[in-house]
């Protein structure tokens, strides 16, 4: 059984213009140990998912993690998951972290809050956990305040802190984005070490397809709150099927020499107040016909992969 | 003669944050030379500099042969036209209660034009970006990529010389960034402009600009010709910086060796003796604790490193 099974996810939200459906349905499965990359454009609701998973923002469907259902659990027993068997490592580290607390009782607030420890416990195993994420003298850092570490070393705060209690499940909102190229690459090598050592399952949130390379196992490419294409990694930057997604990948550049204009996917990314019927890429996508325009295309699975077009590419 | 020749720029801001510390290179018209590096390297500073925004502590920036250094900001106006900015979030360059036909106007307005023909060259303008018909609106009602067209379009209203554009694409979606860099390379062509092109992006940069130079904690450490810089580059931070970057194919950048470096950038505050780069440097020896010089180290290829 995967440890984590998602089926007809859906959060809205209330906006002056109506109600806007973000994440519109998904569904999706994580195994114990894997790594599923939740990939797309700002708006597309790959955020809302995974904070609607842990419940931070209100959501329909289900959710079960280990066959419990996240979606239809206690309050008590939600904050249990929260930090406990679910882990969350968000964009911005700095507005993440207390800017009042140090570096260690914000671990040991995580500690605390999962089972009753001593204080003396409780920086014992947080200077343990900076050391586990690569932070030099955590002896010393373990007192030190957000304001003082560099971005890198923020993040790998926060990436402490969100394994703390040794979740199956660690969710990476954009791990990196907020990072240098060269920092970048260290958190990359952090999560992936993390990964492996700690068993944990990964669900990885990104805009960058350069991420995904790197950590995914399988892919799920998210257009418009939908799920339009999932596969495992390799096969979907090798023959992408989805028209999005093949525009994806030409739109990204693959640091080679190369001149001329860059592909472009014409058009502009939907105004989800105002989703017109039928495909919600259809008014940006070379193949789109008619059908396209009053049918959605629902996600069609085939072997290990699915693909939710009606022309799907090859 | 070169469009613009930097030579020795320096900036200290208070508190004695180094964040231009001596910086020279030259640009030609119709050129795209680039200036990539990390947060904190001072790329932006320079970007500022270039256009007076900020007042350089030493140095000269030579425009069309005439130093600017050497002008104040009142003799500096007649040549305000030659050199305008592409910032990097469009939504903050841009007045919120101002329309777009206004904010494009204001520089053609500025720059002594009547009524009649601002509003001739605004129309224009606005349908060269691909926005006609939207002069009445308000910044707000466009979507990021459009933001930053009509940036460019205000821009460009007075036919610049030298654009230059402070990481123009980095807040923008993937399938968005490329209209908007095709956009200047188009209008690149069209008016002869020469890019001064400020980004982190190594893939994006290796793509657009003809020559490069590489920045760490206030220094070029690294200058070349595109094709000699990124197949092979020889400043060890280069190295590292090329082989982190982010490939979007995953048996490509699994396979690949990767220099993962030590910490991060040290504080511009107060940056190591010596090698700045060499606190993160493996490479790094005891003549490091001497200032290596930018020298050739191939033709048109310069980098400041002992062992390079």
């Amino acid at each position: 059984m995967s440890l984590l099974q998602v089926e007809g996810l859906t959060t809205r939200f209330q906006g002056d213009a109506g109600t806007i459906t973000a994440v519109d349905g998904i569904s999706f499965t994580l195994d114990r140990g894997e790594t599923l990359a939740i990939v797309g454009e700002s708006g597309c609701g790959k955020s809302s998912a995974a904070l609607s998973l842990l419940r931070l923002v209100p959501a329909a469907g289900s959710a079960r993690l280990d066959g419990r259902d996240l979606l239809a659990l206690g309050e008590r027993d939600l904050l249990a998951v929260r930090g406990g068997e679910i882990g969350m490592v968000f964009q911005e580290p700095m507005t993440s972290l207390n800017p009042v607390l140090t570096i260690g009782e914000q671990i040991a607030e995580a500690l605390h809050a999962h089972g009753s420890t001593t204080r003396e416990r409780a920086r014992v195993r947080a200077i343990e956990l900076l050391g586990l994420t690569g932070i030099p003298d955590p002896q010393r850092q373990v007192e030190a305040y957000p304001h003082t570490l560099s971005g890198g070393m923020r993040q790998r705060a926060m990436i402490a802190m969100a394994i703390a209690c040794a979740p199956k499940l660690l969710i990476a909102d954009e791990p990196t984005t907020a990072l240098d190229v060269t920092v970048q690459a260290q958190i990359l090598e952090l999560l992936r070490d993390l990964q492996s050592r700690l068993a944990m399952a990964l669900l990885l949130i990104t805009h960058d397809l350069g991420v995904v390379a790197e950590l995914a196992d399988r892919v799920a490419v998210m257009y418009a709150g939908r799920i339009v294409e999932t596969a495992p990694a390799e096969r979907l930057f090798a023959q992408p099927l989805h028209p999005y997604t093949a525009g994806l990948l030409t739109a990204s550049l693959a640091f080679e020499d190369s001149s001329g204009p860059l592909t472009e996917i014409p058009g502009q990314p939907p105004d989800l107040a105002a989703l017109a019927a039928g495909c919600a890429f259809a008014p940006r996508c070379p193949r789109a016909d008619a059908r396209c325009r009053i049918e959605t295309p629902l996600l069609r699975r085939e072997s290990d992969r699915a693909v939710a077009c009606h022309h799907a590419v090859a | 003669m070169p469009l613009l020749e930097v030579e020795n720029l320096a900036k200290t801001f208070a508190g004695g944050v180094r964040a231009v510390d001596g910086v020279s290179f030259s640009l030609d018209a119709g050129e795209t030379f680039g200036i990539v590096g990390e947060s904190g390297c001072g790329k932006t500073t320079v970007a500022k500099l270039v256009m007076r925004l900020i007042e350089p502590s030493a140095g000269r920036i030579r425009l069309d042969a005439v130093d600017l250094t050497a002008l104040g900001q009142r003799a500096l106006r007649p040549h305000r036209h030659k050199l305008q900015m592409v910032f990097q979030d469009a939504y903050a360059a841009l007045n919120p209660r101002q329309t777009v036909g206004a904010a494009i106007a204001l520089p053609l307005r500025v720059a002594g034009r009547s009524h009649a023909e601002s509003r001739a060259e605004t129309t224009r303008l606005a349908a060269r970006v691909g926005l006609e018909g939207t002069l009445d609106r308000f910044p707000h009602e466009f979507s990021g990529g459009q933001r930053q067209r009509i940036v460019i379009a205000r821009a460009l209203a007075l036919k610049p010389k030298l654009l230059v554009c402070d990481e123009p694409v980095s807040s923008l979606d993937v399938s968005v960034r490329a209209h908007v860099i095709n956009l200047l390379g188009e209008m690149q062509r069209e008016l002869g402009l020469a890019l001064l092109f400020i980004s982190h992006d190594l893939s994006l940069m290796r793509r657009i600009a003809g020559r490069v130079a590489v920045l760490y904690l206030g220094r070029i450490v690294e200058i070349a010709d595109r094709a000699s810089l990124w197949a092979v580059p020889r400043h060890p931070y280069t190295q590292a910086l090329v082989s982190a970057v982010p490939l979007p194919d995953p048996v490509r950048t699994r396979a690949r060796h990767r220099i993962v470096l030590r910490g991060d950038p040290p504080s511009p505050v107060n940056p190591p003796s010596g090698c700045r780069f060499r606190t993160r440097c493996w490479m790094a020896q005891e003549i490091c604790q001497t200032d290596p010089a930018l020298r050739e180290v191939a033709p048109g290829h310069r980098a400041a490193c002992h062992f390079a």
